[in-house]
């Protein structure tokens, strides 16, 4: 059975509910990802940014030369992520996987925001949410 | 105003965290009715004691709010709300902000386009998106407090951040370093803690809508236990820059349970600016 973590079935709801906390003054999702420009890069996750406000994943992927990529994408602040059950490790630093998610609005190429990551086992991490509301 | 987004702000409205900005539930009152009914503990020495864990545990109580949709197994999203609800939350947060004049200083007149520039461009000023200290008030209450008969100590969740602040009777030291914190002196005026706070540096913000300070900022704080309750108030005089007093919204903290402690952060690493296209925040 292909396992799915909802790491928040309401996630954008759960970034908006931590991001009124003051704790963390930070810019909006639309700020800097682009919400029309749906990405999928597939490759090897090589290092995690465990950090506030936003944790980072870098992934190497190969580019259709053949040259390997790095790519940095964002993803929620470690806290809103360990509440939602997702350790580091979870993320799995040398496993290879495909991030879907949406792309950088000021057209850096090799930056995104995440939405899902897919691993090789089948498990699905779910960070934000798939639909548009009314679709 | 569509259905889901009434819907996410009745779940916004509804939940603990949400209620640091809006009007507390009806249970939440009652809860504080009841808690700040209960006696007030003392210390040795007679003043209240405000030893314990108020803080306020955001992660926890986003935890609890969407608890149930932790971890599932199952493909579906039950609720769905993408980054275009954020995109509307934000915008109307913010208008609403400007429109209420009251949650901010009231500067002199020649410093009225900054504060009108801070607001506005404030994802590219506010000095916390880069790491910087939140300084005080904007820290707010803390969510720790060690009480001894010389001292009391705050500690917060958030930013890795302490104050020692002195009670046994010290006036501040004139050739201390200005901080972002500031330096803190505190005494008791009956049974209320009451903070005195200078020698701050010019470089933090007192909110994230761009209301800034001089290093001349002089800030009360004052912290008054009822039962297992605690009611917090700030008031910040700057007479080089505001026009008046400025009273920073009260809160009421409540205790939490045995056993809770303050715990470190994550550190912050700003990685963001240099991508920003447009000023959005929340």
């Amino acid at each position: 059975m292909r396992k799915r973590l909802k790491v928040g079935a309401v996630a954008a709801l759960g970034v908006m509910l931590l991001w009124a906390v003051p704790a963390w003054g930070h810019h909006s999702f639309a700020a800097e990802f682009d919400s029309s420009k749906p990405i999928s890069v597939t490759g090897v996750i090589t290092k995690l940014d465990w950090v506030n406000p936003h944790a980072f994943v870098y992934l190497d992927a190969k580019d259709a030369n053949g040259e390997t990529v790095r790519w940095t994408f964002q993803t929620l602040p470690p806290g809103m992520l360990r509440a939602r059950g997702v350790s580091r490790d979870l993320f799995g630093v040398g496993q290879t996987v495909t991030i879907t998610g949406f792309g950088a609005k000021d057209g850096t190429r090799t930056l995104g925001w995440i939405k899902k990551i897919q691993y090789s086992d089948g498990r699905v991490l779910q960070v934000t949410a798939e639909e548009e509301p009314g679709k | 105003m569509t259905i889901l987004t009434s819907a996410v702000v009745l779940v916004l409205a509804s939940c603990p965290l949400f209620a640091q900005f809006g009007p507390p539930s009806a249970a939440q009152i009652e809860a504080m009715k009841k808690a700040a009914a209960l006696p007030t503990p003392k210390a040795a020495d007679g003043h209240p004691d405000l030893s314990g864990y108020w803080g306020f545990n955001a992660l926890a109580a986003a935890a609890n709010v969407l608890g149930t949709q932790k971890v599932t197994l199952d493909g579906k999203v039950p609720v769905a709300a993408p980054e275009s609800l954020e995109h509307k939350f934000n915008l109307a947060g913010v208008e609403q902000r400007k429109e209420n004049a009251s949650l901010r200083p009231v500067y002199k007149p020649e410093f009225a386009a900054k504060a009108a520039e801070n607001f506005d461009r404030a994802a590219y000023l506010d000095p916390s998106y880069k790491c910087m200290p939140l300084g005080v008030p904007r820290v707010g209450p803390p969510d720790e407090i060690v009480q001894t008969p010389k001292a009391i100590y705050f500690l917060y969740n958030s930013h890795n951040i302490f104050r020692a602040i002195p009670t046994e009777g010290r006036s501040h030291d004139p050739s201390a370093e200005p901080m972002a914190m500031g330096e803190s002196i505190g005494h008791w005026d009956g049974d209320t803690l009451v903070i005195d706070v200078v020698n701050f540096t010019d470089d933090t913000w007192l909110d994230g809508d761009g209301s800034f300070h001089t290093g001349k900022m002089h800030v009360v704080e004052r912290l008054t236990r009822k039962g297992n309750t605690i009611d917090y108030s700030a008031n910040v005089e700057d007479p080089d820059v505001m026009a008046k007093s400025f009273s920073v919204r009260p809160r009421t903290l409540m205790l939490g349970q045995a056993g809770q402690h303050a715990t470190e952060d994550y550190p912050c690493r700003e990685m963001d600016q240099e991508h920003l296209t447009t000023n959005e925040r929340h």
